[in-house]
C-alpha cells in the first residue's frame, strides 16, 4: 500500500500507534481508536496511543470485534498495518469471552465457565489459580464470590480475560439527585465530557459495565463525574480519598451539588466514624492496624454499608492492602478517579484488573483548549548552588546530592522574587522539605502546612486562602493531591520526591481550575548543574507527554 | 565495403570456401574472392534465404541471438557467465559455432560475434526480443509483494548509528552477538532484530553492510564504532542512492563495485514492469544486460532476498511495491518530528544528511516503521565532541521548542567547560624551553604552554612537531605516537558524481513487453525430414552422405541444390556408444588440429555430465586410454576415461574453423 500522507495514525509494529495531530482526519482518527486503544502521551505534535491485550478486551467486552479494530485502523492508517499487528489483534480479542464467570444458586458462589478442554486444563495446571478453583461439572470451576477479583486478574495475567457475567449487587437504593442551582447558587450542570465519563462506566447498568477508571486532568471536576455516577447508579456509596481535607471537601461537594440529606453523610477518618447511605473515607483510616501483623480493624467498612457503588479518588494512590480487599468486592460497582495513573511502582494494571478497565480519558490540552481547565505556563528556574556549598556537594553520594540541591539556598530569594512579581496571583509554595519549608515561610512571611499542622488549623489556613485573606500558603506534600484550592493560579515547587512524575503532575494539577481568562503559573526552581536537573527533567515527562511545554530559566543569585 | 564483406575477406580460404561450397556449390575458375562474396551476399540478401534460415532458428538459438545482440561485448565467456549454465559452456560454443556456419552470425573486426548485418534488422523484428530473452512473467500481485519490502534503509541505519553509539562491545570474540547487546537490540529493535537466530543473523548482516561502505569499523574485540566522516561523506549523496548503496554493499566488494552495482539495480528496477516476476536466471540476464561487468551471481540475489530488496515467491523474484517506493521517495524535512519532550520522529523518509546528523545527536528509543529517537545529555556532549554545535541542525529541522534549545545548550556548554582533549606533550629542557617559547614555528604548530617546560601541541601533530624541533637542532624521543585514527574515508559524493557523468544516463535495454503485433509470433522450427528424404535420393558415397547428413542436422542445408554438392574433406566429427575405436579416432583427429571436444560421460556418481574441453593427450590407463585436456570456458585440468564416454563430438564439422582464435 502507498502511504496516504493525509491519514493520521502510523501503526507501529510494537503496537503503538502515532496520531498526527496534524493531519486532516485527525480528530477523526482519535475517535475511531478511542475504543480499543489507550492514550499513552500527547505532546505537540505526535500523540501515542497503546493498542494493550486489556484495551483489546475492553473493546472486545464492548463488543468489538477484530475485524472492525483492523478495519479501523487501515481506515485511518498512513502505511499499511504491520502484519504482526494484525495478527496479535485477531490472536488477543479471540481470547476474550474463552473463559466466562457466571452466577450460580449458592450467592456465595460463582461458575468459572471454561467450554474449551484445553484451556480448562491449563487453568487447573496453574499455580497461581489452582487454590481458588475447584472443579464443579464438565466444563466449569466453582469459585468463592470472595475471590473473583483475585480469579480475574490472574486470567488476565495469563491471557484468558474472564467475560464477566455475574450480576453486580445493587446494594441499598439511594436516589441522588443533582441540583440544577449549586448550594452556593452558583447555576450547576454536567459539561459535556463529564456526562459522556459517567456513561462510559455506567453501560446502562449492562454486564461488564459498572466498574472502570475515570481518567481526567486536575481541575477536570472528577469529583464531579463521581457524583454523576452516583445519580445513575442510584445507591449506597463509599467513597475513599486520600486525606481528611479531601473528605470535607467531598462532602461539601456533595452538599452542594445533590439534593442529598447531610444526615445520609458519613465521615469515616481518624476522627470520626460515621457510616452513613454515603459514606467518605480515607485510605489512611483503612489500612490502620494496631501491629504490623494484625489485621486491618477498618477493612470491616466495605462490608457493613450495603454498598452499591465504591468511589476510589485518586486510584492512583490506592495501597496495597486496599487493593487486596479490592478483590474481595468485585461484585460492587467500582469507580477510579486519577489525574495522572502513573504508578511507580508500577502496579497500574492491578488498577485497571482489579478497580476497572480506564473507561474515559481526555488529553489534557483538549480540555485546556475549550477552557474547561486553565491554561498553564510552566517554567523551570535554574539556580546555581552556592559557593560554599559546591564542594560538599562534589564530595556527597548520589542521595545527598540530591538533598543538597533540593535544598539550595539560593531558591528563596528566588521564591521570593517570584511571589512579588506576581502579585495578583493565589500562590503554593510546595516543597518537600520541612526546614526548607521552614525558611521559606519565615522569609516570605506566609502560612506552612505539613503533615504535623493539625487538621483544623489546615482547613481554617485553606480557607484564608480560598477567600483570599492569605494570599500564599507554604505547604508539604500533604497539599500533593485532592485539595480543592480552585483560587489558586500560581505554584511555585521548590523541591520534591526524586523523579516523581505522578506528584510533578498533581502539583500542577493545584492551580488548573478555570479562572476566567488568566493563565496558571507553574514554577519549578531546579539547582544548576547538579542531580535535580535530571530528576527534574524525569519529572516534567508526564507532563511533556500531555502537551505542556518548560520554559527554561536560568536565574543569577540577585534573582 | 561493407562489414559483412570484410568479415569473409577476414575468414581463412579454408573456412570461406567451405562456406561458398556448403551454399553454392563448387566455385567457377578463375575464382575472384570479389565475386564470389557478391554472390553469396546476394544468396543471404533472398527474402526465400531469410525465411529459409529463420525457418531452422529455434528457442535456444533464439536466446543466443538476443544476448549476442544486447550484449555490449558477447564473447563467449560474457554469453557463458550470462546464461549460467542454461545452455552450458559446451552447448553455447557449439550454437555459435553453428550460427556462424549458418550465416546468421558473423564476428567483428574484435572478433566478438554480432548478428549478420545482412539479416540482422529482420533478426530483430522477426526473431528476438529482449522482453522475451529476460522473461518477466505477468502474475496477480500478491500480497506478500504488497507487504514485503526492503528493512535495510536510510532510517535503519540512522537507528543503527545511534545504537552504536551506546552500545559497547557488540559482539563476542567468536563473533556472535553478546547477550547484553542482543537483549538492547531486542527491545530497541523488537521487529528486526529480536533475540533470536534470525534476528542475530539479521543484525550481523546489517553491521556488514555498514563495514563495508566504511560507515562503521569493526575490531577485534567486538566492538563496532561508527565512523563520523563517512557518514557525513554519504549523507551527501541522494536518497535513493544512499538506499541502494546500502542494497548493494553486501553484493559487492568495493564501495566503487557497490556504486556500479547499485547503479544496475536502479536501472533495472526502474525498468521491471509493474505486477511481473522474474526467475533467477532472468534476473540476472537482466542485470548483465544493463552492465555486463556487474557480477550478480547466485548468493548476490540470495541477498537481496534476504535485504528484503526483493521477494522470492515460488522460484520467481518480484519487486515489492516498497523497493519501488524507497527508490521514488522524496524526502522531506517535514517528516522529521521534533517534540517538546525531546522526541525526534521520523515518520517518513528524511533528507539523508539530516538524518545522519540527527543520528549522532540522538539516542534510538525504538526502531519501527516511524523510527523514534531522543535527545539526551550524553548523546548532545558527545555529538558535540565529534561535531560542535547540535543547534543550527535542530533549528533547521522544526521550530525548536525552548526547553530543547535551553537544554541543548547547556549541555554542549558544559561539554565545552571540562574538556578531555588528545593532544601531544612536548617537554623539554631549560635551554630548548627558551627556543620553542621563542620559535614563530612552535607557535604555528600550535604550541601552548601548560607548566614549566611543558607545552601542548594538537593532536596529530607530533611528526611535524619532530622535525621542527630537528631543524631547530633539538633531537626529541617520541615516547608515543598514535596514527590519524580515521581510515580511508569513501568519496561516496565524488564517485556518485563520476557515476552520474558517465554512466547515470546511459540507455539502457528496455524490457517492456513488445506491442502483440510486433512480438515476433511463435514460429515452426522448419523440419529437415525433406531434406533427408531428397539425400536418400541421391548417389553420393558413405562419407558424402555422412558428412551431408551431419550438415542437414545442423541446418546448414537450407535447400535441396546443396545436397548436390558432396561436401568433399569431410572427417567423422561423432562417435557414440560402443564404437570405442571411432571415439579415439576422433580425439586423436581432435589433439592433431587442437579441436574442441565435447564429451558426454558418466561422472564418478554415474550421473551424466556433458563438458567442452580441449584435449592434450590421450594415455593409456590400464585396458583403457585416458584422455587429458582442459576443461572450457575456466581451463581447469580434467581426466576421462574413453570408455565412459557415452558421445564425443568434434568441432570439426563446422565450415568455419577459426572460431577458437576469435574467441
Amino acid at each position: 500500500m502507498a502511504p496516504d500522507a493525509s491519514q493520521a495514525l502510523i501503526v507501529q509494529g510494537d503496537g503503538t500507534i502515532l496520531l498526527d495531530v496534524h493531519a486532516p482526519g485527525a480528530e477523526e482518527a482519535r475517535d475511531a481508536i478511542a475504543p480499543f486503544a489507550e492514550l499513552e502521551k500527547s505532546p505537540e505534535h505526535m500523540h501515542t496511543y497503546v493498542v494493550s491485550p486489556l484495551s483489546l478486551w475492553n473493546a472486545a467486552s464492548a463488543g468489538l470485534g477484530a475485524a472492525e479494530i483492523v478495519a479501523t485502523l487501515e481506515l485511518h492508517s498512513r502505511y499499511d498495518v504491520p502484519g504482526n499487528v494484525r495478527s496479535t489483534i485477531e490472536e488477543t480479542v479471540s481470547r476474550y469471552g474463552l473463559v466466562t464467570i457466571e452466577a450460580t444458586d449458592d450467592p456465595y458462589r460463582l461458575s468459572l465457565v471454561v467450554p474449551v478442554e484445553s484451556v480448562r486444563r491449563e487453568l487447573a495446571a496453574n499455580t497461581a489459580l489452582q487454590r481458588y478453583l475447584s472443579p464443579a461439572g464438565d466444563d466449569r470451576f466453582a469459585v468463592a464470590l470472595v475471590d473473583r477479583g483475585t480469579v480475574k486478574r490472574e486470567l488476565v495475567r495469563i491471557g484468558y480475560p474472564a467475560h464477566d457475567l455475574a450480576p453486580l449487587v445493587e446494594g441499598e437504593r439511594l436516589a441522588v439527585n443533582l441540583r440544577s442551582v449549586a448550594g452556593s447558587g452558583r447555576p450547576f450542570s454536567l459539561r459535556d465530557y463529564q456526562l459522556e465519563a459517567a456513561r462510559a462506566f455506567h453501560g446502562g447498568g449492562k454486564p461488564g459495565t459498572g466498574f472502570g477508571t475515570v481518567v481526567l486532568p486536575c481541575g477536570a471536576g472528577k469529583t464531579i463525574i463521581g457524583m454523576a455516577v452516583m445519580n445513575l447508579v442510584s445507591a449506597n456509596t463509599l467513597i475513599l480519598t486520600t486525606n481528611v481535607a479531601a473528605v470535607h471537601q467531598w462532602m461539601d461537594e456533595l452538599l452542594d451539588k445533590t439534593e442529598i440529606d447531610p444526615d445520609q453523610i458519613g465521615e469515616y477518618t481518624g476522627e470520626r466514624k460515621e457510616i452513613r447511605p454515603i459514606t467518605v473515607a480515607t485510605y489512611q483510616i483503612l489500612v490502620w492496624r494496631g501491629d504490623r501483623e494484625g489485621p486491618f480493624p477498618h477493612f470491616d467498612i466495605f462490608r457493613r454499608g450495603n454498598w452499591g457503588l465504591i468511589i476510589y479518588d485518586e486510584v492512583h494512590l490506592l495501597p496495597a492492602p486496599v487493593f487486596r480487599v479490592t478483590a474481595e468486592i468485585q461484585a460492587v460497582r467500582r469507580l477510579g478517579l486519577t489525574a495522572t495513573l502513573v504508578r511507580e511502582d508500577n502496579r497500574e494494571e492491578d488498577v485497571f484488573s482489579l478497580v476497572g478497565p480506564k473507561r474515559f480519558d481526555v488529553p489534557w490540552k483538549e480540555l485546556e483548549q475549550k477552557g474547561w481547565i486553565a491554561e498553564a505556563v510552566c517554567y523551570e528556574i535554574r539556580v546555581d548552588l552556592p559557593h560554599d556549598t559546591r564542594l560538599e556537594y562534589a564530595v556527597a553520594d548520589k542521595r545527598r546530592k540530591f538533598r543538597i540541591a533540593s535544598e539550595n539556598d539560593v531558591k528563596i530569594p528566588i521564591v521570593r522574587q517570584i511571589v512579588e512579581n506576581h502579585r495578583e496571583d493565589a500562590i503554593l509554595v510546595i516543597g518537600q522539605y520541612l526546614d526548607q519549608l521552614d525558611k521559606i515561610a519565615a522569609e516570605i512571611q506566609a502560612p506552612l502546612i505539613t503533615g504535623k499542622t493539625p487538621n483544623a488549623m489546615r482547613e481554617e489556613i485553606y480557607g484564608q486562602f480560598r477567600d483570599g485573606h492569605v494570599r500564599v500558603i507554604v505547604v508539604s506534600k500533604v497539599a500533593n493531591f485532592a485539595i480543592d484550592l480552585p483560587d489558586a493560579s500560581l505554584a511555585i515547587q521548590v523541591s520534591g520526591s526524586f523523579g516523581s512524575r505522578q506528584e510533578e503532575a498533581q502539583r500542577l494539577g493545584r492551580i488548573l481550575r478555570p479562572k476566567g481568562h488568566r493563565n496558571a503559573y507553574f514554577y519549578s526552581i531546579v539547582s544548576n548543574q547538579t542531580v535535580e536537573e535530571g530528576f527534574a527533567a524525569h519529572r516534567q515527562r508526564f507532563l511533556t507527554e500531555q502537551g505542556y511545554t518548560y520554559h527554561i530559566e536560568h536565574w543569577g543569585h540577585e534573582g | 565495403m561493407n562489414e559483412f564483406e570484410e568479415y569473409l575477406l577476414r575468414l581463412s580460404d579454408s573456412s570461406f570456401f567451405a562456406l561458398y561450397r556448403n551454399y553454392l556449390g563448387p566455385e567457377k575458375s578463375p575464382v575472384r574472392k570479389h565475386a564470389l562474396i557478391r554472390e553469396l551476399r546476394a544468396f543471404f540478401s533472398r527474402p526465400k534465404t531469410v525465411d529459409r534460415v529463420f525457418s531452422y532458428i529455434d528457442d535456444e538459438e533464439t536466446e543466443i541471438l538476443a544476448a549476442v545482440d544486447l550484449l555490449p561485448a558477447p564473447g563467449t565467456d560474457a554469453l557463458v557467465r550470462f546464461f549460467d549454465g542454461e545452455p552450458g559452456p559446451a552447448s553455447i560454443q557449439r550454437l555459435l559455432s553453428n550460427l556462424l556456419d549458418r550465416m546468421v552470425l558473423i564476428r567483428d573486426g574484435s572478433g566478438l560475434p554480432r548478428l549478420n548485418p545482412l539479416i540482422a534488422a529482420e533478426i530483430r523484428s522477426r526473431v528476438t526480443d529482449n522482453y522475451q530473452l529476460v522473461r518477466f512473467v505477468p502474475d496477480r500481485e500478491t500480497a506478500a509483494t504488497q507487504r514485503a519490502g526492503p528493512w535495510m534503509t536510510v532510517n535503519l541505519a540512522c537507528a543503527l548509528r545511534s545504537f552504536l553509539a551506546w552500545s559497547g562491545t557488540v559482539f563476542t570474540r567468536s563473533g556472535a552477538v553478546r547477550r547484553s547487546a542482543r537483549n538492547a537490540l531486542d527491545e530497541a529493535f523488537p521487529a528486526l532484530f529480536a533475540a533470536d537466530a534470525e534476528g542475530e543473523s539479521r543484525f550481523a548482516r546489517a553491521i556488514e553492510v555498514l563495514s563495508r561502505l566504511g560507515l562503521v569499523e569493526r575490531d577485534d574485540e567486538g566492538n563496532v564504532t561508527p565512523v563520523d566522516v563517512t557518514w557525513e561523506e554519504l549523507g551527501d549523496l541522494p536518497y535513493e542512492w544512499v538506499n541502494l548503496l546500502l542494497w548493494s554493499a553486501p553484493l559487492a566488494e568495493s564501495v566503487e563495485a557497490a556504486l556500479e552495482t547499485g547503479n544496475t539495480l536502479r536501472d533495472l528496477f526502474a525498468q521491471w514492469p509493474d505486477g511481473t516476476g522474474l526467475d533467477r536466471r532472468g534476473f540476472r540476464r537482466a542485470v548483465m544486460l544493463i552492465e555486463p561487468a556487474t557480477q550478480i551471481e547466485t548468493g548476490a540475489v540470495d541477498l537481496l532476498v534476504e535485504l528484503g530488496v526483493l521477494v522470492e515467491i515460488d522460484s520467481r523474484l518480484w519487486l515489492p511495491d516498497a523497493t519501488r517506493r524507497v527508490l521514488a521517495t522524496t524526502p522531506d524535512p517535514s517528516n522529521i518530528v521534533l517534540q517538546a519532550n525531546m522526541e525526534v520522529v521520523f515518520t517518513d523518509a528524511p533528507p539523508v544528511a539530516t538524518a545522519f546528523a540527527l543520528s549522532e545527536v540522538c539516542e534510538i528509543v525504538a526502531y519501527d516503521r516511524a523510527p523514534h529517537f531522543v535527545l539526551t545529555e550524553r548523546s548532545v556532549m558527545r555529538a558535540y565532541q565529534s561535531r560542535g554545535s547540535a543547534l543550527p541542525l535542530l533549528q533547521g529541522v522544526a521550530a525548536l521548542p525552548q526547553n530543547v534549545r535551553f537544554n541543548v545548550s547547556r549541555w554542549e556548554e558544559r561539554a565545552r567547560s571540562v574538556r578531555i582533549r588528545r593532544a601531544v606533550v612536548l617537554q623539554v629542557s631549560d635551554e630548548a624551553a627558551r627556543m620553542v617559547a621563542a620559535s614563530p614555528t612552535m607557535a604555528d604548530l600550535g604550541a601552548e604552554a601548560i607548566g614549566k617546560n611543558i607545552f601542548l601541541f594538537p593532536e596529530g601533530s607530533a611528526d611535524r612537531l619532530e622535525a621542527a624541533l630537528r631543524d631547530m637542532g633539538v633531537s626529541a624521543i617520541v615516547e608515543s605516537t598514535r596514527g590519524d585514527p580515521g581510515s580511508d574515508v569513501p568519496h561516496f559524493a565524488r564517485l556518485a558524481e563520476r557515476y552520474r557523468q558517465s554512466q547515470l544516463f546511459r540507455s539502457v535495454p528496455g524490457f517492456t513487453p513488445a506491442e502483440n503485433e510486433t512480438t515476433p509470433a511463435k514460429r515452426d522450427v522448419a523440419s529437415p525430414h525433406d531434406l533427408d528424404a531428397a539425400l536418400e535420393k541421391l548417389e553420393h558415397d558413405e562419407g558424402a552422405r555422412r558428412e551431408l547428413s551431419l550438415r542437414i542436422d545442423r541446418k546448414l542445408i537450407l535447400f535441396p541444390e546443396q545436397l548436390q554438392n558432396p561436401a568433399g574433406g569431410g572427417a567423422l566429427t561423432e562417435a557414440r556408444g560402443l564404437d570405442y575405436l571411432g571415439k579415439v579416432r576422433i580425439i586423436e583427429q581432435a589433439i592433431a588440429d587442437d579441436d574442441l571436444l565435447e564429451a558426454v560421460f558418466r561422472a564418478g556418481e554415474g550421473t551424466p555430465e556433458r563438458i567442452l574441453c580441449r584435449p592434450l593427450e590421450l594415455d593409456r590407463t590400464g585396458d583403457d586410454l585416458m584422455v587429458r585436456g582442459r576443461r572450457e570456458p575456466d581451463g581447469k585440468a580434467v581426466r576421462i576415461r574413453v570408455r565412459r564416454i557415452s558421445v564425443v563430438r568434434r568441432f570439426s564439422g563446422t565450415l568455419i574453423r577459426e572460431f577458437r582464435e576469435n574467441r
